[in-house]
């Protein structure tokens, strides 16, 4: 009896198509002889597919094709199981495609990675890979993130949020506003959204202006940060749980502008500099999601640097409260050497584990300890609650009314 | 008009027969369908012998009537009479309020699908039989069929028993089916007289973070218990199987065994539970052991060695010796508890292992007897590979099992230990010793033992006798046991005004609460201990 996997991706997000990929990634590096796979695709508008060609990137070139030749699916639980049904049900054969042992969402961005589909499978009580729905949410949105990352004595650049509305009701006194909380070049950036959509510099009023419009169409909430002129961008993952966490090797991801396009980071740049020394992928373009983009890996630290940058990056996770596998990226002030976290990524791209094989641990092993974290965290739950099947209201006289809180 | 009346008096009839055909159908549940255990049930109901001799005369005058009527009435309206009769009859019945309620599985429907197809025939073989006469007799049939309600039921289970073992011997194999899928699963069983249901919660406590754990059901103890679980929970993501096994004659355990291969065994105790079944000691030990051989030199069995039946026994294959005396007490052990204190919010213990090395732990299960469950748990989970210093966290955590001396929140008059749920003389001798031990007022509310055959009555005794020691004031449940405990309890210098004999359990509680109510607060708080309160076929 195989471990069933459901493995959603896709979603109502910018970055559906990189989770397709990650997905396929993900899915050929699991265990076969442990696990059953279950790719459940997630559409843009958020409708769910099962099928054996979803986890083949080139099949989505068609996408009508390929979705009239998988199932429409919905999860539900039934005694205390949940089982993947065929939506709508049809009158010959059995409704229920599989049932599921977990879900492994791989899903990056909006819908996906910030604790909405955790939630959902919270709700069905489906263990899950990866960090819970408070966390996601957190994760997340960079203003919360922000937050609790200082409240926790972590180093992070000032931000100031403010909503779009603010800067359509009266742009001046808005624009004033940022002016006020720091003085240019600023970083201006759509609050929630993974990834670096949205996401460019302002040097001026104008440019301000632009930046705001910009990250305005991707979110409701915006953050203005102040922009490092001369600074590196340095990743580190980290995989645990609460109990005990453990951190990759360091990467310096390679722009091409001033910050790391969608394009640098998905898309891979067009010079096939493959060849030199530490940096990977890149030649073959895209297709390969994050794990094709260009990078130094490991990045060029000196030792203590990469101690502290590891053990930032351990407290950042534990700090918001994650599960699984995050990306926690840092900005690194060439100035004056100070290293700031900038985000965390509770389901990053290609789920970083070149990140992981660069310090000797493969991708399978990782989705195998991704899994038991999953499993460990559900037992820990059921743990919690085991004592309180009791009905208060049982021995309620009939008729009797509660005692108003 | 006659299908009218005919409908009338069907439904009438229906609803009055219902209470009573369920009541047998709820036994025979009870009495897990064994025809021989439900007659015993059934000529021992104490209402019974009144019942049926003041039905026997109703049923005499009804006769008398129905002569005089056939004469004076039409036929419709005389059904309808005796349907209206059968309605008001219902209505007056009295509603039970039962301990452990029926539940309607397939089994059940089924015979009761077949208890009421054989009342059908019953009255179509009157029919034939009596043509015409048949209609003006049918009140008169239908008594007697509410009467025979027992034995209705008691053909059904004979008569579906063929079916019923086809239906099981496809729910083992499908059992043995899955199983198969899962090589790496252990399996862990437990047994014993007593301690087998609160050694299973610990460990599956104990393991349930570290591992995938399933374990048996509360009293999911028999072979189809199991196999049940095995179809209905087991996952692909469990990697420890706890198996609890119950045995009420020899060869139980063995057939558990054969179904689910464990590696590994722990016997909890051997006493003397369901002696009536077993017939002598020997055949209880022989039965605990079967374990043991399942389990061979490839697995391990772990002993509770405190218990003399299990000391005087060697084995010649792998086993773990734990206990609560070490080797200070001149005990050979693996793992024991050294330093027990046990109180009123729990025990402290050391747990000790031969190899050195031990560990202070606390726990707020009560009783002495928890902390050999637990040491029994946690020599298991270390050898699945829990290292030994972890325990202590786990331990800390333990939750009480509902109904086995679980302490629960207290109410306003008095606190509750629910032993509800323990039946054994051991466990209740652990019990009042528990209850001993806490301040002010004790209350003991007990129905007495059963079950233990010719030696019901001096184990009623003895229990009288050691609550005499234990307690300020004892309410017996009941009148059946009554006489045996309050013997023990006086003969040991209790004096009688503080025992009372209550009707039922609520009889009880009230009066554990107005004896709380009259108490002065200076006397400190009132302690109701609940020991062996058994499901609805004992009382």
């Amino acid at each position: 009896m195989k471990i069933n996997i459901g493995l959603f991706f896709g979603g109502k997000s910018v970055e559906h198509e990189v989770s397709v990929i990650t997905a396929s990634q993900t899915a050929a590096a699991m265990d076969d002889e442990k696990y059953e796979i279950i790719p459940v695709y997630i559409s843009k508008d958020n409708e769910m597919y099962t099928g054996p060609d979803l986890l083949t990137p080139a099949a989505y070139r068609d996408l009508p094709s390929l979705l009239g030749r998988s199932r429409r699916v919905t999860l539900i639980r039934d005694r205390g199981k949940v089982h993947l049904v065929r939506y709508p049900a049809g009158m010959l054969g059995k409704p229920i495609v599989a049932d599921l042992d977990l879900a492994f969402p791989v899903t990056h961005g909006t819908n996906g990675e910030d604790g909405s589909l955790q939630g959902f499978f919270q709700m069905l009580s489906l263990p899950y890979v990866g960090s819970d729905v408070g966390a996601s949410a957190s994760g997340m949105d960079k203003r919360v993130a922000k937050l609790i990352l200082e409240n926790a004595g972590l180093p992070v650049l000032p931000g100031y949020y403010f909503r779009s509305a603010e800067y359509q009701a009266d742009p001046d006194k808005a624009l004033a506003a940022v002016e006020a909380f720091h003085s240019y070049p600023l970083m201006v950036k759509p609050n929630n959204l993974g990834s670096s959509v949205g996401i460019s510099p302002a040097h001026d009023r104008e440019g301000l202006r632009d930046s705001i419009e910009l990250a305005a169409s991707f979110a409701e909430g915006l953050l203005v940060e102040p922009m490092l002129t001369d600074m590196r961008e340095i990743n580190c993952a980290v995989m645990g749980d609460g109990e005990h966490t453990e951190a990759s090797a360091c990467e310096e991801p390679l722009s091409t502008g001033e910050i790391l396009s969608y394009r640098d980071k998905y898309q891979g740049g067009g010079e096939p500099v493959g060849k030199a020394a530490g940096i990977k992928g890149g030649a073959q373009g895209g297709g390969k999601g994050m794990s094709g983009s260009l990078r130094r890996l490991p990045a060029e630290l000196d030792e203590d640097k990469e101690e502290e940058i590891k053990a930032l990056a351990q407290k950042a996770f534990l700090a918001l409260g994650c599960g699984g596998v995050v990306r926690v990226d840092f900005l690194l002030n060439n100035e004056d050497d100070k290293v700031y976290v900038n985000e965390l990524n509770t389901i990053p791209g290609s789920l970083a584990f070149y990140l992981w094989e660069a310090q000797g641990k493969s991708f399978r092993q990782m989705t195998e300890e991704l899994v038991q974290l999953a499993l460990r965290r559900d037992r820990m739950r059921e743990r919690l609650i085991w004592s309180n099947d009791v009905n208060i209201l049982a021995g309620m006289p009939r008729g009797a009314k509660g005692a108003g809180g | 008009m006659f299908p009218l009346a005919l409908a009338i008096l069907a439904v009438g009839f229906a609803l009055y027969y219902w209470g009573n055909l369920r009541q047998c159908l709820h036994m025979m549940q009870l009495n897990s369908y064994y025809n021989d255990r439900f007659l015993k049930w059934a000529k021992g109901r104490r209402a019974g012998r009144a019942q049926y001799a003041y039905m026997f005369c109703a049923y005499l005058c009804l006769l008398a009537v129905l002569l005089v009527l056939r004469n004076l009435l039409p036929l419709e309206l005389y059904l309808i009479l005796s349907g209206a009769a059968f309605f008001v009859l219902a209505a007056l019945r009295k509603k039970s309020t039962d301990k452990k309620a029926l539940v309607y599985t397939w089994r059940a429907r089924r015979l009761l699908a077949c208890a009421g197809l054989l009342c059908l025939l019953f009255l179509l073989f009157l029919l034939i039989v009596f043509r015409a006469a048949f209609w003006w007799t049918l009140p008169f049939w239908l008594a007697y069929l509410n009467i025979a309600a027992y034995l209705v039921v008691l053909a059904a289970n004979t008569v579906n028993k063929p079916l019923e073992k086809a239906v099981a011997d496809s729910f083992v194999r499908d059992a043995k089916r899955i199983l198969a899928e899962r090589p790496g699963l252990k399996v862990i069983g437990i047994t014993g007289s007593y301690g087998k249901t609160s050694t299973k919660n610990i460990l599956s406590q104990l393991l349930s973070l570290d591992f995938g754990v399933l374990a048996t059901p509360e009293s999911y103890n028999t072979t189809m218990g199991v196999v049940r679980t095995i179809r209905e929970k087991l996952a692909a993501t469990h990697e420890v199987f706890v198996v609890e096994m119950g045995a009420k004659k020899t060869g139980d355990i063995k057939e558990i065994c054969d179904l689910v291969k464990p590696s590994m065994g722990i016997i909890s105790s051997i006493g003397e539970m369901h002696l009536d079944t077993f017939f002598t000691m020997d055949n209880i030990i022989r039965t605990k052991y079967e374990l043991a051989e399942a389990v061979g030199g490839e697995g391990l069995i772990f002993l509770n060695t405190d218990n003399e039946y299990i000391r005087a026994r060697e084995l010649s294959q792998p086993t773990v010796r734990y206990g609560t005396s070490g080797p200070e007490e001149g005990r050979d052990m693996d793992v024991w508890a050294a330093d027990i204190r046990s109180g009123p919010s729990g025990s402290r213990f050391d747990l000790c292992f031969a190899g050195g090395g031990a560990v202070s732990c606390q726990t707020r299960l009560l009783g002495r007897l928890n902390v050999l469950n637990i040491v029994a748990a946690s020599a298991v989970a270390v050898k699945l590979g829990l290292a030994p210093d972890k325990l202590p966290r786990l331990i800390a955590r333990l939750e009480p099992v509902t109904h086995r001396l679980q302490l629960l929140p207290p109410g306003p008059d008095f606190q509750i230990i629910d032993d509800a749920f323990n039946a054994n003389p051991e466990g209740s001798a652990q019990a009042l010793e528990t209850l001993g031990g806490f301040p002010g007022f004790r209350i003991l509310v007990t129905p007495g033992m059963v079950e233990l055959a010719q030696r019901e009555e001096e184990l009623n005794r003895r229990l009288g006798a050691l609550a005499a020691a234990c307690c300020d004031y004892i309410i017996i449940v009941g009148e059946s046991r009554a006489p045996a405990i309050e013997a023990g309890a006086l003969g040991a210098g209790f004096a009688r005004e503080m025992v009372y004999i209550a009707a039922d359990i609520q009889d009880a509680l009230a009066k554990a609460g107005s004896l709380a109510a009259a108490l002065s607060k200076d006397e400190g708080p009132v302690t109701v201990l609940l020991e062996n309160d058994l499901p609805d076929n004992y009382l």
